[in-house]
């Protein structure tokens, strides 16, 4: 991938040509003028300054590609337009992705130049609209499933093919089981669901930081992490209860802003598909597995649909 | 303070005068080293907080006195408030 590209930036109205060449490691950034210069590397502080502060754009750039970053609130058009036109200059197989805040950070696939260069676009003429907060499921049908994530699809082919019992998922693949499902056992009287298993390649397990998943297990099912309107468990977590009871299996797409307990970490906003079922454990008890992934997908096109329910 | 100035430039000034009078150059000195470059008029305002800095002179600031971009942005105190060190050398 060529990365080196003239660079056209605008400075007190003129239009002049740099040359620059990206480095590993070594951010670039797009300042309110069009003008472009390298950050620190591994600077959040620097990088909530620049990206506030002034409106600038970052360049990151990433194994295969580049990582377009900014915050829609601040950011300064003229960084904007500059980016898009040097996005334009780039080579067509260079893949772009999308980084932005907008009621929470949002990561979009990597897409190729020309789409990258139309979502820049779309999202100058939006981000000045207030987006619903709300946490988003969209219940689908099993016989979507062609249509889901490879986890999913494999995660219900194990499920159907070992008939609900986790003995008869062949040897094979019970590592691929094992690390890409999250388990949950009901305890006690009220037969409340608790974690049992968090597997290491499961989305909770890569999304969050890594002391989540040592201390989950044990807790309850609405044990994880704070949305910002607080609804995200009561929208969440029946489905468990549910596929616990009646044995249907649910494959749901949920959009939604988490932030972090703690508070340090800003809102993200998280796309993922998950498929719930019912299996029985080794011992024979009756658990609820849950395999999900992360779709990144995270747009305008789900928000529009939100808009429109609402 | 100067009427109307941002606190968070008056505070970025003054860790800048810190530093340059820590590595014991001068206003004229440091306004050279900057793109483009500003008077010794222009970089007393930088310090004094009447204007804000420029991040991409920030990073130039940092690099020519060899003071991490993080302190002179938030002194010992990070963004999320946690105490730590940001100076990259004392000599």
């Amino acid at each position: 991938m060529a990365i080196e590209r003239r660079m056209v930036c605008r400075e007190n109205g003129l239009k002049k040509l740099n040359n620059f060449t990206l480095k590993k490691s070594v951010p670039a950034w797009i300042d309110d003028d069009g003008g472009i210069y390298f950050g620190p590397e591994h600077s959040p502080g620097f990088d909530t300054w620049s990206l506030r502060k002034h409106g600038c754009v970052k360049i990151d750039r990433l194994q295969a590609g580049l990582l377009f970053t900014w915050d829609t609130r601040y950011v300064s058009e003229a960084a904007l337009d500059n980016i898009v036109e040097w996005a334009g200059s780039l080579q067509d197989d260079v893949m772009i992705v999308l980084k932005y805040y907008w009621g929470g950070w949002f990561t979009e696939k990597p897409l190729d130049r020309s789409a990258a260069v139309q979502k820049i676009s779309v999202l100058k003429q939006v981000s000045g609209i207030d987006i619903a907060r709300d946490t988003f499921i969209q219940r689908s049908e099993l016989r979507n499933l062609d249509a889901a994530t490879l986890p999913i699809r494999i995660g219900f082919q194990l499920w159907e093919s070992a008939r609900g019992e986790i003995f008869r998922i062949p040897r094979a693949k019970t590592q691929t089981f094992y690390s890409n499902t999250v388990h949950y056992r009901p305890k006690g009287y009220q037969q409340e669901l608790m974690f049992s298993h968090v597997g290491k390649r499961h989305c909770a397990a890569t999304t969050l930081p890594a002391e989540w998943s040592q201390s989950a297990i044990g807790k309850p099912v609405w044990w994880s992490l704070n949305d910002i309107n607080g609804e995200f468990d009561r929208k969440v977590s029946p489905a468990y209860q549910n596929v616990l009871e009646t044995g249907e299996p649910v494959y749901d797409k949920i959009m939604a802003v988490l932030a972090d307990n703690s508070e340090c970490v800003e809102p993200i906003w998280v796309t993922y598909e998950r498929l719930l079922v019912r299996m029985n454990d080794l011992d024979g008890m009756p658990i609820v597995v849950c395999v999900a992934h992360r779709t990144n997908d995270v747009g305008l096109q789900l928000i529009g649909e939100m808009n429109q329910l609402s | 303070m100067t009427k109307n100035a941002d606190p968070q430039d008056v505070e970025i000034g003054k860790r800048i005068r810190q530093y340059r009078n820590f590595r014991d150059r001068t206003q004229t000195w440091l306004g050279n080293k900057l793109s483009p470059k500003k008077s010794q008029q222009g970089v007393h305002h930088i310090e004094t907080g009447v204007s804000g800095i420029k991040a991409r002179d920030l990073v130039l600031v940092s690099e020519c006195l060899d003071v991490d971009v993080d302190y002179l942005l938030y002194g010992d105190r990070t963004q999320d408030g946690v105490s730590g060190k940001r100076v990259k050398k004392v000599e």
